[in-house]
């Protein structure tokens, strides 16, 4: 990460510091919300951007307990709108001018005036009030009809509430009602200790647990100003990539199964269980918990060279795998055209990781804001033009092609190190209570923000996965497919429920 | 059509049986009396889940195989073995069901709020390897076709009605399964306010915990609450 620049302003000086910040061709990161009251007696909304240069600015203000309003950020940068709408559900500050400020978090069922992130909430249990249905925005005309899906689904897939509009079979608006899963892991961590932390960001989400972790850890570490050594950058690296591997050779496969393509589907899963038996067998763990933690690795790792020969196997047969089933006409059949995702919306509402690239964005954590060792290694960043499904298949192979190039450079990199200490303790002395890590997971930049407090606790924690951001784009993808597209569209985005809702 | 064929015909066979697996996936802790140094209680004080108690027994549901226990332990005490899987005693419907429903059976599957690690696990039941199509198990989509509910993650608050709405779909008797750790009800990873005030867990027939319980496990626990497996 280059620069972490702090800047604080007020109330009524935030639309012109917002319109420069877009005018400059800033990417909004995330907006969330502290209760501050026991330090400042006031709340403060805190708004993350990523700068062209890959400087990251932290644009925070405050709000008086009296006055719980501000003018909302999401007119000038759409993507803020969900995140906008969890302040108003969880702190009861309103973003006046919001273009829709239905609750999002909160159920219908959940008690008025209750706001479960400010300190002062009673973390108790809550009974259920009168079940009512969601609230949708209404789409009318003549031949309209609404088809409900979930909350539970089909097949062996998280929970989530989808509502389409159809005309026919042709879709013309989807909308979703997710958090059904809310688990209230923010809250949950307010108050342990970073070593407790750790337990819950690994559970944030199964397939994503290795780089939430590692963002969580260089948050942590740059509380404390711990530079962490190469070797435990680069087999942390390796690590990443083998994750971003077995996500995107399962999802390859899982794709498939959208139009029923059996072969690739039990191809995809053969090479995905190879890889996560990989895992088990050099790291312990099949979803590759419990080794990243502040301050480096829980345990040494003992890079074996068979691993890496294990790796080139599997490499051979992905390209044969892709080689075999790229153009087969019943994938390019449904695959193509279908779901598209235009560029300017991609970057308007902040899409991120294969979906951004698969519409023709260049634009990549690692090499964009070069965090960790990635600035030493060579890989390049594919892209893809059209962005409909076919581009998100392809772009997923490419990626892999790159991971396994990564992976065989850090390798090298490790054979040169003399120096093979795998964990600095933290120092005694926090260096500043507020630490930031962003990191490119499977499904795209994922930021991590903690704040302790003076016992060293965690004060607040804000996580914003890269599928939060992605769940906002999927509903501009709906409108012209038909219904039976739906979850080939879905699943070529592979959106992550847990860490969406927490 | 013709470079699909050439690859399928390529491959072999590497499915494999629950008796050809079960040496590979062993990740539950077990403290040997005989190493084991009575007077250290490294392994206790270390646990982040406070699973190992004061006599050295591991809690199976707390333990998330996290493999702190092992990693401190100076006497080498400490080794990793398959993990059990947990039958409930007082439950009266095994017995019924077992009767009715010997070989074949469906399972309707719910996340009820979790990582999604347990999740992939499960999907990972039926791919080549472990394919659990042939022990006749297979996942329906509704609850009127299953047999058995299987569920994963602690219900949580906004997932309590569609829990208990299948419960009353699916045709009796039926059989409760509980997958991975927050299933089997261990609440650690759920804040107050997000947790189910409808359910406690007495209604579960069969624990098969784990943080994730490993493919292999799954498809044993399966097994074991058929009375397939000793």
């Amino acid at each position: 990460m280059k620069n972490y620049i702090l800047f604080t302003t007020t109330k009524e000086n935030l639309d012109n510091e917002i319109i420069s910040l877009r005018s400059s061709g800033a990417q909004l990161l995330t907006v969330f919300a502290n209760d501050e009251r026991s330090v400042n007696n006031n709340f403060k909304i805190y708004a993350i951007f990523l700068m062209k240069n890959g400087d990251i600015v932290e644009l925070s203000f405050f709000v008086n307990s009296d006055e719980l309003y501000y003018e909302s950020i999401s007119r000038y940068f759409p993507s803020a709108n969900w995140l906008e709408r969890e302040i108003f559900d969880t702190f009861g500050i309103k973003p006046i001018k919001h273009p829709d400020l239905r609750p999002i978090i909160n159920f219908p069922d959940w008690p008025k005036d209750t706001f479960s992130m400010r300190k002062d909430f009673i973390n108790k249990k809550i009974n259920p009030g009168k079940a009512k249905d969601f609230n949708f925005i209404p789409v009318k005309g003549e031949g309209i009809f609404q088809v409900p899906v979930g909350p539970i689904h089909a097949g062996i897939i998280e929970p989530g509430h989808f509502r389409f509009f159809v005309f026919g079979e042709d879709m013309i608006n989807m909308q979703a009602q997710l958090f059904f899963t809310h688990r209230g892991i923010e809250k949950l961590i307010e108050g342990s200790s970073v070593n407790d932390a750790l337990l819950y960001i690994e559970r944030l989400c199964g397939v994503s647990s290795a780089s939430h972790t590692y963002a969580f850890s260089k948050a942590i570490e740059s509380i404390y100003g711990l530079n962490t050594s190469k070797y435990i950058e680069f087999s942390r690296a390796i690590i990443l990539e083998l994750e971003r591997l077995y996500n995107h050779i399962g999802d390859i496969g899982n794709i498939c199964a959208g139009v029923g393509f059996h072969f690739a589907v039990s191809r995809g899963s053969i090479l995905k269980e190879k890889l996560q038996q990989l895992n088990f067998k050099y790291f312990g763990h099949r979803y590759l918990r419990g080794i990243i933690c502040p301050g480096g690795l829980k345990r040494d790792i003992n890079f074996d060279s068979s691993m890496f020969i294990e790796l080139d196997h599997i490499e051979s047969e992905l390209k044969n795998l892709f080689e075999s089933i790229k153009d087969y006409e019943l994938l390019l059949d449904r695959f193509v055209t279908t779901g598209i995702l235009h560029k300017d919306v991609a970057i308007e509402m902040g899409a991120t990781g294969v979906a951004l690239r698969a519409s023709g964005v260049n634009f990549d954590t690692r090499k964009d804001i070069g965090y960790s060792i990635y600035p030493d290694l060579e890989f390049n960043v594919p892209f893809q033009i059209e962005g409909d499904v076919y581009c998100r298949f392809v772009q997923r192979f490419e990626e892999c092609i790159e991971s396994f190039k990564i992976i065989k450079q850090c390798f090298e990199f490790i054979k040169k190190l003399d120096d093979k200490v795998f964990f600095t303790d933290l120092s005694e002395i926090i260096k500043n209570n507020i630490g930031i890590g962003v990191v490119e997971t499977p499904r795209g930049t994922a930021l991590h923000w903690v704040m302790l407090d003076e016992s060293e606790k965690i004060y607040r924690i804000h996580i914003r996965s890269a599928s939060h951001r992605n769940w906002m784009v999927l509903p501009f993808c709906i409108p012209k497919n038909i219904i039976p597209d739906f979850p080939l569209i879905n699943k070529s985005f592979e959106l992550c429920y847990s860490s969406m809702d927490r | 059509m013709f470079k699909v064929l050439n690859y399928l015909l390529k491959t072999k066979v590497i499915t494999k049986s629950i008796d050809e697996l079960s040496a590979s996936f062993k990740d539950f802790p077990f403290i040997d009396d005989s190493l084991c140094q009575k007077d250290c209680k490294e392994c206790i004080e270390r646990c982040p889940m406070e699973a190992i108690s004061y006599d050295k027994k591991i809690n199976n549901i707390k333990c998330i195989n996290c493999r702190v226990c092992s990693d401190v332990c100076k006497s080498g005490a400490i080794e990793l073995i398959e993990r059990p899987i947990i039958i409930n005693e007082n439950s009266k419907n095994i017995e019924t069901f077992r009767k009715k429903y010997k070989d074949s059976i469906h399972i309707r599957y719910v996340d009820a709020g979790e990582c999604n690690a347990c999740l992939f696990e499960l999907n990972a039941t039926s791919n080549s390897f472990y394919d659990i199509d042939q022990y006749g198990i297979s996942f329906v989509a509704s609850p009127k076709h299953a047999d058995v509910i299987l569920f994963t993650g602690s219900i949580v608050r906004n997932m309590q009605k569609p829990f208990l709405d299948t419960m009353v779909a699916i045709p009796k008797p039926y059989l409760v399964i509980a997958v991975g750790n927050c299933a089997c009800g261990n609440n650690k990873f759920v804040s107050e306010y997000a947790k189910n005030s409808l359910l406690d867990d007495d209604f579960i027939d069969v624990y098969i915990p784990g943080c994730p319980p490993s493919p292999f496990l799954i498809i044993k626990g399966i097994l074991k609450a058929l009375g397939r497996v000793k």
